[in-house]
Formats: C-alpha cells, structure tokens, sequence
C-alpha cells in the first residue's frame, strides 16, 4: 500500500461526507445504547442462551455473510466513482441492494418461523407458561433487528436514489461515497448483533 | 466549496485533496474482505467453545476488529482527519458511560424476579 | 448572492429556504407552544393557591385535571419552548450571518427540519384532545404510569386504544421533534466548519457561534440511548412488551436511568446558547474584550463531558445503587467548578468597563444574577445527596430548576430578542415597554419562585393537586407563601403581555432603525444593512481580527469591526 507523506486536514472534507459521518456518529449513539441494555440485560439473565438456540443460526450466518460481502460491492462503487465510471457505479450499486434484498427476504423468513413457533415480540405465549424472563428475549431480539432492518431499507433506498441523481447530472460523484458510509455502518450495527444475537449460548 | 477542493495557500506540499490519487490510500479492498470472511468464519467457530464467558469475550473481540477493519479501510477512517476519529471518540465515550452508570442498577439487581401475585 | 423578490405568505412562512425565515418560523410556532405552556401554569397555580374556586378561563380543576397540566407544561417548555428557542431560534438565525456566509450549508434539510418540528407540535395538540385526555403522569414520563391503562393490566385493550392514547402520541411528537433537532444540529455543525468567512479561524468566531455547536453536539450524543429507550416505551404502550415492566424482567428504573442519561446533558444543551448570547451582550455594553475566550471554550468542554458523568442525581431516591450515588454526588459538586468559571469570566468582562445598561444588558446582568446566586447554589444543595434525600420532590426542587431554567431561557432568549430585533426586522422595540417588560419580569419571576423554596424547605411535596388535605402544609404561613407566588406568577404571565405587543406592534410599525449598527458591535451581522438581505452580505466579508477588539488603543472608535482592517 503505497501511502503519501501528505495528509488531509478537516477543512478538505466534502460537506456530504462531514454530514454523513455527524449523522453515523449520532446512529452508533442510538444503536450502541440498545446494544448496551442488551448486553446488560444479557448479562443479567442466563436463561437467555437457551432462547438464543431458537434463533436460526444458519439464516444469521448467511445473512452476515450477505451483509458483508455488499460492503464490498458498495466500496467498489466508491472505487468507480472515483474513476467517474457511470456503468461500473451502477452495476456495484444494484449488487448492493440486491445483497439488501436477499438480507430482508432471509429476516422475513426468519421472522416468520420464529413468529410461527409463538416467539412474539410481546410474547403473550411464552408469558403464559410463565416464562416472563425468556419473553424479554424476544422483545430485544425483534426491536433490535427490526431498527437493523429498517436502517437497511433506508440505506438501500438512499443508496438508489443516490446512483441514479449521480449517473443522471454526472456531477458530486463523491456522494456515492457518502452514501456508501451510511450503508457501512448498518453492516457494522450487524456485525454486532449477529454474534450477540444467535451465537450467545 | 473551495475550501475543500483547494489546499490552503503554502500547503500545496502537505494537505490532499478530493482529486489527489492519494486521497484515501490505496487499501486493497479485496483483502480486506477476505480477511473479514476469514474472521467471520472464526468467530462461528469459537461459539461451540463450551464456556459462556469465553465465547462472549472472544466473540465480542473479534467484532471490534471486524468493525474496525470496516471502519478503517472500507470507510477510509485511516486517511481522515482526526476530526472524523474525534466524532466517533465521543460516540464510544457516551457507551461507555451508559454501560459503566447503569451496570450497577441492571445486572445485579434480582428483586424483580418475582412471580405476579 | 441571491437577490429575491418579495415573496408571497406561504414562501414566507412555509416553504423559504432562507435561514433567517426559517428562524422566524420556529420561532411564531414556539411563541404558540409558550402561550399554552404558560396558561396551563396560570391554571394550576391558580388552583395550587385557591383550591375550591373555579378557575376564570378553564372551570373547576379536578386532580387528573391538575397532573395533566403540570404534565404538559413541564414538557412543553423543556422540550418545545426551551430546546426549539434555544437550538432551533438561535442556531438558524445566528450561526451563517454571524459567521459571514450565506445561508446554511443544506437549506433543503434546515426546510424539512422545521416541517418536522411543526408535525410534532400537531402531534402534541392533538393529544390534548384524544379519548383519555392528555398525558398525565410527570413531564418524566415514567414507566409504569406512562404506559398508562393501556398496557399490561388491560388486555382488552385494542391497538387503537393503545396507539390513539396521548402518552403514544407525546412520545412520537418527542421523536418527531428530536429527528428536526438532530438535522438542525447536523446542518449547524457542517455550516459551522466549512462556511466560515475568508480570515475567520474557529478562535475568531463569535462565542455564541462555538457554544451552539457544542450544545447541538452533546445533545446529538445523549439523546442516543433515550431515542432507543423510547422506541421500546412506545413497544411497551403499543404493542404491549415488557421492557420497563417488572414482571416481565424488565425494570422502570431503566426508563429512569435512560432518561435522565440525555436529561442532565439536556440542561446544558439549554444552557449553552444563552451563556453565548450572554457573551456577546456583555461584551458590547461593557465596551471589553471578553474576558478569556479560550478560558471558557475549556471550562465549557470541560463541564460537557462532566455533564455526562452527573445524570442520576436526579435519581437520588429511586433506589439505585448507594455506592453509585455517592459518585454522582461528586461528579455533580465537581461540575459546578466550570460553570462558575465562565460566570467569573463574565463578571471580569464586566470589570471596569464602561457599562451600558441598555435593555438587553439588563437581561444579562439579571440572567447572571439570579442563575448564579439562587439557581446555581441551590445546584449544590441538590447535588448533595445527603440533602436531596430531604429536598428531593418538593418545592425546593421545583424553586431550583425554576431559577436556573427561567435566567437562562427566558432572560437569556428575551436579551438575545432585545439584542437582535432591529438588526432582523429593521425597526426598534419600543423602550419603554421594553423596561416595563424587564422590570416587571424580574420582581415577579422572583416574587413567584423564591417563596417555592420555603415551602420545599417546610416539606411541601410536588405534583400534589391539592393541599388542603394536608395539615403540616395548611399552617401559616404555607398558605400565604403560595397564594404570593400564585399572584406574583399570573402578573408575571401577564406581563409577557406587554412583550408580546410590543413584539408585533413594533414589527409591523415600529421606529425604522436609523443605523446599521445602533450598539456599536464588532460581529458581522452589525456590517450589514438592517434587515440583512438574501444572502446576508452584498459581497463576502473577510475577517481580520476577533469578535471582541473593543477599546483598543490607537483607534478612534472604542470598537472595532471584525472585516475592518
């Protein structure tokens, strides 16, 4: 990695990307104070492991690795805005949001099985056979994935509007950039809460 | 706007700007994403360790790292300014007094795990 | 620079993209929420001092009747009056033309945070007049009260019982209002870095400029845990989840915790921009350099990251853990440490000057005066736990927070109106209603908070509807320390009156202002004509010095403007 000797001082930042990374800042704060209770919950409630098994742990690794691997496609679109390349910006982008797709298709699904088998957010069945402490589970479980969830269709949907403002005016293709940002952070969030989530025993 | 696109006057030497090839390093992206793959695989591995504690510990390790590699070169956080690093200081700083006052008043607290009369 | 034509009401009020319109905007829409929040503190007290009378203008006012005013008053002006005013007023109209540019740096984004701001006053009204009437459980909203009838112990309740009840909508209007807040601060921030005239560095912005960025920063990062915490009390209202129920294994003192986490920080988001304003007013009619710059930059970063460290004194009595409070006992007698630096910074500004003591310095000095001596200390009582065991819930409480909140947001915000109303609208309010205003204010704000702490001292509860149950609070003077605060708080509602007249009438025909800088200021705001045009400036200023060269010797005026070489 060849790196200069020059650097880059505050006053050089584009104001998309200063106002993105205000934005991210403020979001770890939300989502970091969820994760915080989670962990402290967590930490509190050992029976929580045996709840954690009844998350599809398959369905969460495909899902991190879907999440993942469009954090490379979205820097390559980084990569060919940099370049100015306008068929390559929209190929890496519409590899992104299909991944986005793919991610809520497989939370659906998820969603589905787990609602199915009575494990609901206010969990009225397992409150019936007493189990107040496992309900808690679930509740933490849905809020926090569903905020995951909604952050990822925010960001598919800034992603795409992005693309096609950039391609159109072919002007401020750093935006893509900006926007690959917020999208980063939604695959950090996850990061998080895979392991948290299902591999918690 | 010029700001951003020009360096300062007598700088010309020392600060990048948008249009220096130089701008956000040359990180091998590819890498990167072989090594978060990598990472990502151990840490599903390290879940079938059979102590709570350590799975939660190693686990929770390697997500900082995964998220820092994100961070770092996906985001270009190592070529930004310290300004960027300083916004995301004081988000850390926040959890850390969130998790550090209400620790206390959440884990070891046991006097509600009472049935409903 | 722009140059527009006159645009019709809808531009003007609805859809400009001109910072200064939109300052304008909040600030009609907060004057609207004030006028509610204070007729609610007008009925209450009225009812506090007279129990049995019909109060004039509303009727009989029964105990919910009593919660939901004291509820409502206490939420609109912390949250509307004081955050909107103070953020949201002063940020639009003050950081761009005070920094020598334009306009902010996402004009779009500034329009859509006030339609935010606008939805969440429609969300708050509206929950007035919802089938159970508005929120009633303490400004606070704790858990289980705030998840009101509609939560585990009805469970016939319906999802529209739930979602159409008052406590959902306050606290959507609360997440509305926060998303509007979290724009503004994000467009205030990036407007303040990259927009700065040629030869402004940061070290030579206005001090009002640093102190609202810092306030919009620090509320950025405690409000985070708060806006999870109330998307899970709006699951619990809503949907019926557990998170702050105990039976569930869920905990109130989370909701508790989780809120005063952003609810101390939020005090010196409030507080800030009024020490600002305050800077700038004393400065000029002292006709000094503000006394260490630099000094009070530290001393208020330094008290920022404290504030985070200080939250569960108000928690004092809830049951946390008693090691933890003690920490936070300290952390709070610590924080005062700052603040009283800043206030000594200001009074050495004031030293020896040559004092002007126009109105908006009598805002200031009276804003110092009564924060200082009666809200500040009282801070420290509080901040002992040992004492708040004792205080803790009672009028003394309330007397505090009324001295700190009232000297800094109202005083703070009336010096700054005084200050900046011929600059923005080009006419001057008239003087003498202005000293009437201020004088009238200053002894009845008084004459209504300062009996509060001998009634707090003598035990006296809050969020009581009614006394005259209660023997020990019947014997006089009890009585009597009321009714003195009732009276002195209805003329001081009424003396607002007079602003508000004075306000309007001097927009629509008050004096033309005969200078562009009737003060004799150095900011750039005073460089440009009265009101300022679209675009602020006909051409970019450059900056050659700071904001606060006054009296500088070798010069033949005692100021001296920051684009002046």
């Amino acid at each position: 990695m060849k790196n200069s000797s020059k650097k880059i001082t505050w006053r050089q930042i584009p104001q998309a990307r200063l106002a993105v990374w205000a934005l991210i800042a403020g979001e770890f704060a939300i989502f970091g104070g969820l994760i915080v209770l989670y962990i402290l919950n967590r930490l509190k409630y050992e029976s929580w492991g045996e709840m954690a098994q009844h998350t599809n742990v398959i369905a969460g690794t495909i899902n991190t690795f879907v999440l993942l691997t469009s954090s490379f496609f979205v820097v390559k679109a980084h990569e060919a805005a940099v370049h100015k390349d306008k068929q390559k910006i929209k190929l890496w982008i519409w590899l992104t949001i299909a991944c986005a797709f793919m991610f809520l298709g497989i939370k659906t699904y998820e969603y589905t099985h787990e609602i199915m088998h009575g494990f609901t957010l206010p969990g009225n069945a397992l409150l019936a056979e007493g189990k107040t402490v496992e309900v808690m589970y679930w509740s933490f479980y849905y809020t926090m994935t569903g905020l995951h969830g909604l952050h990822v269709i925010a960001g598919a949907l800034a992603l795409f509007f992005v693309m096609r403002k950039v391609t159109k005016t072919e002007e401020n293709y750093h935006h893509i950039e900006a926007a690959g940002l917020y999208w980063h952070m939604v695959d950090i969030v996850w990061i998080f809460l895979f392991p948290l989530i299902y591999l918690i025993h | 706007m010029s700001a951003q696109h020009t360096p300062p006057p007598g700088l010309e030497h020392e600060v990048l700007v948008p249009q220096d090839p130089d701008y956000h390093g040359h990180p091998n992206y590819l890498k990167i994403y072989i090594s978060l793959l990598i990472l990502f695989a151990i840490t599903v591995f390290a879940s079938l360790i059979h102590s709570p504690l350590l799975v939660f510990i190693v686990v929770f390790v390697i997500s900082i790292v995964k998220a820092s590699m994100v961070l770092l070169y996906f985001m270009h956080l190592k070529w930004e300014p310290k300004l960027i690093w300083l916004l995301l200081g004081l988000a850390l700083m926040t959890l850390l007094f969130l998790i550090i006052g209400l620790y206390p008043d959440v884990v070891p607290i046991t006097r509600y795990l009472i049935p409903k009369p | 620079m722009n140059t527009h034509q006159k645009h019709g009401f809808w531009h003007r009020y609805f859809f400009s993209l001109d910072h200064k319109d939109i300052g304008f905007q909040y600030m009609l829409t907060i004057f609207f929420m004030v006028a509610i929040g204070g007729f609610f503190a007008y009925v209450f007290r009225m009812h506090l001092a007279f129990p049995d009378m019909e109060v004039p203008l509303f009727g009989l006012v029964t105990n919910t009747d009593y919660n939901m005013l004291i509820t409502n008053h206490g939420l609109i002006m912390m949250m509307w009056l004081a955050l909107g005013m103070l953020l949201a007023v002063a940020g639009n109209y003050l950081i761009p033309i005070l920094i020598g540019t334009d306009d902010m740096a996402f004009p779009k984004l500034n329009k859509l945070s006030y339609w935010f701001f606008l939805i969440s006053v429609i969300l708050m009204v509206t929950s007035f007049f919802l089938p159970k009437g508005g929120v009633r459980g303490g400004w606070t909203m704790y858990p289980p009260l705030s998840v009101g009838d509609f939560g585990y112990n009805t469970p016939y309740a319906t999802f529209s019982d739930r979602f159409f009840s008052s406590n959902s909508f306050v606290l959507l209007a609360i997440v509305f209002e926060f998303t509007a807040l979290l724009m503004g601060g994000v467009n205030f921030f990036v407007t303040t870095l990259n927009k700065r005239a040629k030869g402004m560095t940061l070290m030579k912005m206005p001090l009002v400029v640093w102190m609202i960025n810092i306030a919009s920063v620090l509320f950025m990062f405690s409000v985070g845990p708060l806006v999870a915490g109330t998307f899970m009390l709006l699951l619990d209202i809503n949907v019926g989840t557990g998170f702050y129920d105990p039976y569930r294994g869920g905990d109130p003192l989370l909701w508790e915790h989780l809120f005063w986490f952003f609810g101390h920080p939020e005090v010196y988001v409030i507080l800030l921009p009024p020490l600002g304003i305050l800077a700038e007013v004393i400065s000029v009619n002292s006709r000094k350099p503000l006394f260490g710059y630099k000094f009070i930059l530290t001393m208020t970063l330094i008290a920022a990251v404290l504030s985070m460290m200080v939250w569960a004194h108000h928690q004092f009595v809830s049951g946390i853990d008693p090691r933890a409070a003690t920490v936070f006992s300290i952390f709070t007698i610590i924080i005062s440490f700052p603040f009283a630096g800043i206030i000594l910074a200001y009074i050495a500004t004031m030293w020896y000057g040559k004092l002007r003591f126009n109105l908006p310095m009598k805002w200031a000095v009276g804003s110092v005066v009564l924060f200082t001596l009666l809200g500040g200390f009282t801070g420290l009582h509080l901040g002992a736990s040992v004492f708040d065991i004792y205080a803790h819930d009672t009028s003394f409480v309330v007397a505090h927070f009324h001295y700190t909140l009232f000297p800094t947001v109202i005083f703070g915000s009336f010096a700054g109106i005084y200050y900046w109303f011929n600059k923005f609208s080009g006419r001057e309010l008239n003087k003498t209603l202005g000293n009437l205003h201020f004088w009238l204010t200053f002894i009845f704000f008084n004459g209504f908070a300062f009996p509060l702490f001998l009634l707090g001292l003598a035990g006296q509860q809050r969020r009581v509807a009614n006394y005259s149950q209660i023997e020990f609070l019947m014997q006089d003077p009890l009585p009597l320390y009321r009714q003195i605060a009732t009276i002195s708080a209805v003329i001081l509602i009424l003396t607002q009156f007079i602003f508000l007249f004075n306000f309007i009438w001097s927009l629509l025909k008050g004096k033309k202002v005969s200078t562009d800088n009737p003060w004799e200021a150095n900011t750039l705001e005073w460089q440009t004509s009265s009101p300022p045009p679209h675009g602020n400036f006909k051409t970019y200023p450059i900056v050659y010095h700071g904001p606060y060269e006054y009296n500088i010797p070798d010069r033949d005026t005692d100021f001296t403007p920051q684009n002046e070489k």
